[in-house]
């Protein structure tokens, strides 16, 4: 029996010292640092989900986007202080007295990646070929556009079925496809008859765009690798890096360890406080804050008593601690009126709300609810697990009490909520959400979060339907000149929050990505910043220093 | 061999029958869940005809049996399991990507928790109430109530971060050609290269170290206690009495039938790594199938989630049916019990 004892911890102290063997002591594989300087370079980048197609005409969404705008180019792309279109793949344009046709002259040296040159047959066919899956951005044109056709190689025209002014910033998102590409690659179904699935099997894993990077290996879920485009008909400095990785990471014990030990050089923003912190620890790391084009809005349901008085509106308004609120998320801005600051046609003069609880007090006396207010209890609502949407809810919650109110909160499941919003009786008064521009221009924020026919889902739980508003901003998308538009959406801002005040502009959204300084330089750092923050992650602008 | 075989027979049938009721049910309840899971995948915005149209072509406007028994034709006779609107891709695609990875990280830990269960037990058994004892059911306790994420970040800034003998997570990339299995290990190995090979293994190390030491643990406890009871039992005193090795009493008299209860837990222990090593699968970037599993839950994917449902069935019936094939080798007397 001691025999046997004996040889059983004989093999446990065997199979232990095998174990440990295994680890095999050093990496042999050489870290960045060792690396010869001849070797390509190389960015190591985090995303929270990397896309789920290459396909431009699918995705929405900011992971899609950081992607797709290195891979894909349009006809405009927005000007970086100013947010208005600037010439690109078109390099003049004109329009019709009725602002019904759009003509476009389209640069002659564009190539695509596999080094077929870029016509006006690849615009239409990318027009078409949108407009036909349906999915993606399709819906921006699918109402005003009427028709798309090539006059001749380089020049497209646009028909219109009804003047939108926006059309021009609405085109950065289209991308356009290389057609000879995917008509070549389409399988044959009957998905869009003679188009057979119109490419979209081939793009799930491959890119057909004349970006400056293509993709050299992309795995769902996984990662996105991408290379220098070889064929590139514009300026691609030597200083961008040669390659670069998004590689899907959302734990934030690792990223923390890869950042410290110089596995990641770029950590997407959406980490929270402390981890961002300790990111910060490591040397040589930076943050900034990348202001995106939407906002943080307590949506007031003004059709819902007591939400439905103008008064407690304002008194939800005045009542809130905007300080309170933005110290959760950190270095935020403050709004003040429904658009953000950097989008194009916001109107920065307006002056908003401020913390006020006496004014909130005084805004309560006059509302029809003034002497009956805790038989009204304020509903709260915020979607289970976004973020800290919840955190917000309550800081909100403790405002109004101290007010007076009586309030109730709930956390609801993203399904559940949805379906609440379908509706305006189940829609409850409060609820808080980020929201943010379909294409980089107010009048799509404005529309899309207080249009009457934008209502029944949950970017707007404040049901406005209101004639004026709906007036004001129809005349506004039909007006082509950019001055007179601009005019328009600034008088729709000031009659919101003078008037309406459907909700309550806590904070600009923004994400706070970090980097390692020491790895590359972003213009980011330098205050250089777009309002459609995708582009602030155009890979060419990168300048690696190893 | 006869009754086995009656048994095996008898087993699909029930197996089959249980995978339809499940994928029925599954199938009925996601009915029930609010929320249009079409509507979800396209975003708000997206025109009312392409919702439409999806929901046409996916089934989604046709009565629930008409839908159902349309997927079930499929699947019988493609091994067609419907398409994901959560990855755009076939569901039998995805289950073909992601479940290898997590077979070969189970497999690992299916070895690992054998070895060292069983191992850990006995050692524990033959020393009861000497220090050894109580140091291994005091690691092994702590092993048990010790969640594996806790374990995974402890092992991950000790041996990757801080001592750097492993990466921080992710697997090395397996190139196109050699795939076959998905298994990125086995890819390596069928390919015969031991470098890259060699590669994949030290990424494994940390996940499977993970999700195996509370496996470990509770294993060695059920194995210790059976142990000791059989150690107590007459059948042993005679034998030792009658002269038989203490080698040969430990490894055939005590061990044999120690393994039955040992061998039960184990397979369910095996079956549930498949599933459990979500947080597992995040912190060492290892994009596996309890991952996929728990995103087309949260995204309400409802051909994914049937798929997936279906998959941890067969796997937990088969796993069953292994199960009861060894104990009733163990153990002649339920041989006979499950041939009556």
């Amino acid at each position: 029996m001691k025999k046997l004892k004996k040889a059983v911890c004989l093999l446990l102290a065997v199979s232990m010292a095998v174990l440990a063997g295994c680890s095999g002591g050093t990496s042999a594989t050489p870290t960045p640092t060792e690396q010869a300087s001849s070797e390509p370079t190389l960015l190591r980048a985090t995303c929270t989900a990397t896309p789920e197609t290459l396909d431009p005409a699918r995705g929405t969404g900011e992971n899609d986007l950081i992607i797709f705008v290195n891979l894909y180019e349009s006809l405009v792309v927005p000007n970086r202080e100013t947010g208005e279109p600037e010439p690109f793949l078109a390099t003049e344009w004109t329009t019709s007295d009725d602002g019904l046709k759009w003509t476009f002259k389209l640069r002659d040296d564009v190539v695509f990646a596999d080094g077929t040159p870029m016509t006006a047959d690849d615009v239409v066919y990318s027009m078409e070929r949108m407009l036909a899956l349906g999915e993606g951005y399709a819906y921006v044109f699918t109402d005003i556009l009427g028709s798309v056709k090539a006059v001749d190689t380089y020049t497209v025209e646009f028909d219109l079925k009804s003047s939108f002014g926006p059309f021009l910033t609405a085109l950065t998102c289209l991308k356009i496809v290389n057609k000879t590409l995917l008509v070549a690659n389409t399988v044959k179904d009957n998905s869009y008859g003679d188009n057979g699935d119109y490419g979209k099997e081939y793009l799930l894993t491959n890119s057909a765009g004349s970006g400056p990077y293509v993709i050299k290996k992309f795995t769902i879920r996984e990662s996105v690798d991408m290379v220098k485009n070889e064929n590139y008909w514009g300026t691609l400095p030597a200083e961008a890096p040669d390659e670069a990785t998004f590689t899907q990471l959302t734990d934030s014990a690792t990223t923390k360890m890869m950042m410290a030990s110089g596995d990641i050089d770029l950590a997407h923003g959406h980490q929270d406080n402390e981890t961002l912190q300790a990111l910060l620890t490591t040397e040589g790391v930076k943050s900034a804050v990348v202001s995106e084009d939407g906002l943080n809005y307590f949506m007031m349901n003004t059709k819902k008593a007591p939400t439905d008085d103008v008064h407690i509106r304002k008194a939800i308004s005045y009542a809130c601690d905007y300080d309170a609120l933005i110290a959760v998320y950190g270095d935020v801005e403050k709004p003040n009126g429904p658009v953000p600051p950097n989008l194009f046609g916001a109107d920065n003069t307006i002056q908003g709300y401020s913390y006020d609880p006496e004014k909130a007090k005084e805004e309560i006396a006059l509302s029809k609810y003034a002497d009956n207010l805790a038989d009204y209890p304020v509903e709260l609502a915020y979607i289970q697990g976004n973020g800290d949407t919840g955190k917000l809810t309550m800081l909100l919650a403790s405002n109004l009490e101290a007010v007076g109110f009586k309030v109730t909160i709930s956390e609801v499941p993203w399904v559940l909520f949805c379906n609440n919003e379908a509706a305006v009786d189940t829609s409850p008064n409060v609820t808080n959400a980020f929201c943010s521009a379909n294409y980089p221009e107010a009048g799509s924020l404005l529309e899309f979060k207080y249009a009457s026919w934008t209502t029944g889902n949950w970017n707007q739980n404040e049901w406005l339907q209101d004639a004026t508003f709906d007036q004001m901003i129809t005349e506004a998308l039909k007006t082509v000149d950019n001055t007179e538009r601009l005019q328009k959406y600034s008088e729709i801002q000031k009659y919101l929050v003078n008037d309406v005040v459907p909700s309550v502009y806590a904070m600009v959204s923004a994400t706070k990505p970090s980097w390692n300084s020491k790895v590359f330089t972003w213009p980011v750092s330098e205050g250089k910043m777009y309002a459609s923050s995708e582009y602030n992650y155009y890979l060419a602008n990168f300048v690696m220093l190893k | 061999m006869q009754n086995t075989f009656v048994m095996l027979v008898k087993r699909a049938v029930h197996f089959i029958l249980v995978l339809m009721l499940l994928s029925f049910l599954i199938f009925s309840f996601i009915r029930l869940i609010p929320g249009d899971p079409v509507r979800l995948s396209l975003g708000v915005m997206a025109p009312e005809e392409t919702v439409q149209r999806m929901r046409h072509e996916l089934y989604f406007d046709r009565p629930l049996v008409v839908q159902y028994f349309h997927w079930l034709q499929g699947v019988v006779t493609k091994g067609d399991f419907g398409q994901s609107l959560y990855t755009h891709h076939a569901v039998s695609q995805d289950i073909a990507t992601y479940l290898p990875r997590s077979l070969e990280l189970a497999f690992y830990a299916a070895i690992l928790i054998l070895i060292f269960g069983v191992l850990v037990g006995t050692v524990s058994a033959l020393f009861k109430n000497t220090w050894i004892d109580n140091v291994i059911r005091f690691l092994s306790y702590l092993g048990v109530v010790t969640p594996p994420y806790v374990i995974a970040l402890f092992l991950l800034i000790l041996f990757a971060y801080t001592l750097k003998w492993f990466p921080i997570g992710g697997v090395p990339s397996i190139p196109e050609e050699i795939v076959k299995t998905g298994m990125p290990g086995l890819d390596a190995l069928l390919a015969g290269n031991w470098a890259l090979y060699g590669k994949v293994l030290k990424s494994l190390v940390l996940p499977t170290l993970s999700i195996s030491l509370g496996s470990i643990a509770y294993q060695a406890r059920i194995h210790r206690s059976s142990m000791i009871e059989n150690i107590n039992a007459d059948y042993i005193a005679f034998a030792r009495v009658a002269g038989v090795s203490s080698t040969r009493l430990v490894m055939k008299h005590m061990m044999k039938p120690s393994f039955i209860p040992t061998f039960t837990i184990y397979g369910l222990q095996v079956a549930a790594l498949l599933g459990n090593a979500f947080l597992i699968e995040v912190i060492f970037r290892y994009p596996g199938f309890s991952q996929y599993s728990l995103n087309v839950i949260l995204n309400k994917d409802p051909y994914s989630i049937v798929a997936v449902t279906f998959v941890f069935g067969v796997i937990f019936a088969v796993v069953n049916l292994l199960i009861d094939l060894g104990v009733s080798w163990l153990d002649p007397r339920i041989r006979l019990k499950a041939s009556e």
